[in-house]
């Protein structure tokens, strides 16, 4: 693997693991689980992260 | 008795979701190579364990704490976590996980372990970790690395485990719920009232924390008042122009927070800056407490979620730049392993000996309670595989004690006569520089000859008018953190800001956990509420909302206004309250977890939970009758009740310190409500430890109980247990790659690869 490869692949994982994180993967998520549970056409990708922050659920912080 | 799980048959052409027990065996046996390491391992840590317990020189450097505490986990990782796995918990991969058997795309999601480590990481870490080692540098470096370090190996990430554990088995429910389920109704009540009362004042000292870091501080008001316009902005940003894209609106968000500390610099020299922004410490409070009701009430999109990424944000970020910097620069410590404070009760930072009350001055970071709420929360619903737990829950836990230990190296490593004048309360300073070091000088303390000039220059080189009598932890963090930090980038004109910068991120951590903390507090409350009048438990009935946070704020927002306003110093007085609390709600969390084991048909594992358990319990308990009870009013709060009552009675005008009798009036009404709170949530935390007790005493007699386990259910994914995947691991994980090719529409799991 070329140096160039290792770096794209580094940054790639990097990108993967802080969007995980952050919870950014979720629209990918959501057409995961629609794909193999949902019905008719999934939403937009606009209209899921509308959904979402219109959800009242609140994680916990400590201290 | 308890049986072992039938479960169904795993179809034929999925491949094994769990490694052979004797493969698991062979994987764990160490290879010569292996045993190399673990000796270097070890060798590493006693020598730096001697360097900081018996080696007496001059000074010592920073760098051994680090060496000391990351060896120490590592071998604790590997070696005792593998014990409570082994003899404790019993995984089994076998079945299947709440985020498995529950997927809803939502709360319910088999969540990478790598991901769910750091999701579960911002979770459990906040400020906690960067006040109270500070606080306890006071005793010393040694009491206080001792009891972080060997604390978070037996006690601390011990909970953090087994609470995860054990509510994952049970679907995600909280400590409450199983304390309600193994308990009935009257031990499910004390267990809720408790950790709402708990809940309350650890906000409210959070909160206390926060206003002593920005009282009379432009630059600091400005550049922490600036995180809500940001904050408003990045959740505009992500709810109507790019949705979605958190790590891009993140950086922008940090950026502005970089620009908001270094303009603070600016405003807090100009004359309106002044004017607009030296605010009091009451006028503060009552921000913050206006604050945390509209943070409350707002949509979570707007206000709450976008602090949240810029938190975690930060969070990550500083603390990896903290951990380098004191790599690099490895401040010299000249802080003795054990001051004169360590054999005595009374204390200028915090009073009281040293047990038991270094033990709850540092909460977080060797035991905290608070992080039952996380461990039987979140995570376990994002939970892949059962083995998993040990990874996230003790493995996170150490990585928040690490934090905790460079905490204290950051305090340590600021001068000691500075440490005490920042540390000790206007009552003994006096606020001013002058009172600072002849009260600093005259406690008789060796090596420590402060000088005027000391104070006033490190004032300045801060950006702040005077650093005299800033308690809390936040500030002297601070002053550590620029003192570490410009020795490595940009010298001491860098100071000021990299000294704003670190209040910058502890305020938001605070805050973040104030909103947050108040949102989970009026859930609690309105479900309980809901036990009575149904209608408290819809989401979107806004008297519901409005009325349950109202009553929230209400209860911490008095108890922060008390400590404000308290003449002896508010943290001083009311941290142990916090700490104590904090520990209660360990103990139980341990004891309901000692419960549900005993049941499980466990017997001398038991002892795993059992003596962080005890030892938990006999801190707080001890802490708490000394805080109630003692005749030292020092000490208890109730004599020292009675001590300004009498004085007020006899006529006096002036008593410790206190000048006024408004404020004699003000000593007298905090402690009266600072015992009402130390009995109050004794008295809920004794009823709980005592029935999870008796009825663990009645479950091993009879070698088990009822089991409140969900029915176990066959699982179909697999991924590895640990950070890394051992070599069978991985081999097992290859099949599954061949399987999904094969079968796409098997793969439940969202990884958004």
């Amino acid at each position: 693997m070329s140096l160039r490869d290792k770096a794209a692949t580094t940054w790639r994982e990097l990108a993967w693991f802080v969007n995980g994180v952050l919870g950014a993967n979720k629209y990918q998520q959501y057409l995961a689980h629609h794909r193999r549970h949902g019905h008719g056409a999934p939403m937009t990708e606009r209209e899921f992260w509308r959904a979402e922050s219109d959800r009242p659920v609140v994680e916990g912080r400590c201290c | 008795m308890i049986t072992a799980p039938t479960l169904t048959e795993r179809p034929e052409e999925v491949p094994p979701v769990a490694l052979e027990e004797e493969t698991l065996e062979k994987e764990k046996k160490l290879s010569p190579l292996k045993v190399a390491i673990w000796v270097v391992i070890a060798l590493l840590g006693g020598v730096s364990w001697a360097m900081i317990a018996l080696v007496r020189g001059e000074t010592i450097n920073g760098i051994w704490f680090v060496f000391a505490a990351v060896c120490s986990y590592f071998i604790a990782n590997r070696f005792y976590a593998n014990v409570i796995e082994r003899y404790l918990t019993k995984p089994d991969d076998r079945r299947a996980t709440p985020g498995e058997y529950r997927l809803d795309g939502h709360d319910f999601v088999p969540t990478d372990r790598r991901i769910l480590y750091g999701h579960h990481f911002a979770a459990i870490a906040g400020a906690g970790p960067l006040v109270g080692p500070v606080l306890a540098a006071q005793m010393g470096y040694l009491p206080g690395t001792i009891w972080i370090i060997v604390g978070v190996v037996f006690a601390g990430a011990v909970q953090d485990y087994v609470v995860l554990f054990c509510s994952m088995r049970r679907g995600g429910r909280s400590v409450g719920q199983m304390a309600k389920d193994e308990l009935g109704r009257f031990g499910g009540i004390a267990a809720l009232i408790a950790t709402l009362v708990i809940m309350l004042i650890i906000i409210a000292i959070l909160a206390l924390v926060v206003v002593n870091a920005l009282g009379e501080s432009p630059w600091g008001v400005f550049s922490v008042g600036m995180t809500i316009p940001i904050a408003l902005f990045m959740g505009v940003y992500l709810r109507y122009i790019r949705p979605g894209k958190v790590a891009e609106v993140s950086i922008i968000g940090c950026v502005l927070l970089l620009a908001a500390i270094i303009g603070g610099g600016y405003v807090a020299q100009t004359n309106w800056g002044k004017t607009l922004f030296a605010l009091p410490p009451i006028v503060i409070a009552w921000a913050i407490i206006i604050y945390g009701f509209v943070a409350a009430v707002l949509p979570v999109w707007l206000l709450l979620a976008p602090r949240d990424y810029l938190s975690t944000f930060m969070k990550v970020g500083t603390i990896a730049m903290l951990a380098v910097a004191i790599v690099v620069v490895r401040p010299n410590i000249d802080v003795p392993a054990m001051t004169i404070w360590a054999s005595r009760s009374d204390g200028p930072v915090f009073s009281g000996a040293l047990f038991p009350f270094l033990f709850v001055t540092i909460a977080c970071g060797a035991l905290s309670g608070f992080h039952a709420m996380i461990s039987s929360g979140t995570t376990p619903k994002l939970i892949e595989k059962e083995r998993q737990t040990r990874f996230i829950g003790y493995g996170g836990m150490l990585m928040e004690s690490f934090v905790a230990i460079m905490a204290l190296v950051a305090a340590l490593s600021v001068d000691h006569g500075i440490y005490f004048a920042m540390n000790s309360s206007v009552a003994g300073t006096g606020g001013t520089v002058e009172g600072a070091v002849a009260f600093v000088n005259s406690l008789g303390m060796t090596g420590v000859n402060l000088t005027p000039d000391q104070l006033t220059e490190t004032a300045r080189l801060v950006g702040e008018h005077s650093i005299v009598s800033r308690t809390g932890g936040a500030p002297t963090l601070a002053v550590g953190l620029a003192g570490i930090m410009h020795q490595w980038f940009g010298g001491a004109s860098m100071m000021s800001f990299w000294y704003h910068f670190a209040i910058m991120f502890e305020a938001l951590f605070i805050l973040t956990s104030v909103d947050a903390g108040t949102r989970v507090a009026r859930f609690m409350l309105a479900d309980a509420l809901g036990n009575f009048y149904p209608k408290f438990r819809e989401a979107n009935w806004k008297v519901g909302s409005y009325l349950t946070t109202g009553l929230m704020v209400i209860g911490w927002g008095s108890i922060l206004l008390l400590g404000v306003t308290d003449p002896l110093g508010g943290i001083n007085t009311f941290f142990p309250l916090f700490g104590v609390a904090n520990q209660l709600l360990a103990a139980i969390a341990l004891a309901v977890c000692l419960l549900i084991f005993a049941r499980r048909g466990r017997k001398w594992s038991l002892l795993i939970v059992a003596v962080p358990l005890t030892f938990a319990a006999v801190v707080t308990i001890t802490g708490s009758f000394l805080k109630i009870f003692s005749s030292d009013p020092k000490v208890g709060y109730w004599a020292n009740h009675n001590r300004f009552a009498q004085a007020i009675a006899d006529g006096k005008t002036e008593l410790a310190g206190v000048k006024t009798v408004k404020a004699m009036e003000a000593v007298v009404r905090n402690t009266a409500v600072q015992t009402t709170l130390s009995v109050v949530f004794l008295a809920c935390a004794l009823v709980v430890i005592a029935m999870c007790v008796w009825k663990t005493i009645e479950a091993v007699r009879a070698g088990g109980g009822k089991d409140t386990e969900d029915p176990p259910i066959q699982s179909l994914i697999y991924a590895p247990s640990g950070m890394m995947a051992m070599p069978a691991e991985k081999v097992l994980e290859k099949q599954w790659v061949e399987y999904y090719a094969q079968h796409p529409g098997a793969d439940i799991r969202g990884k958004g690869h």
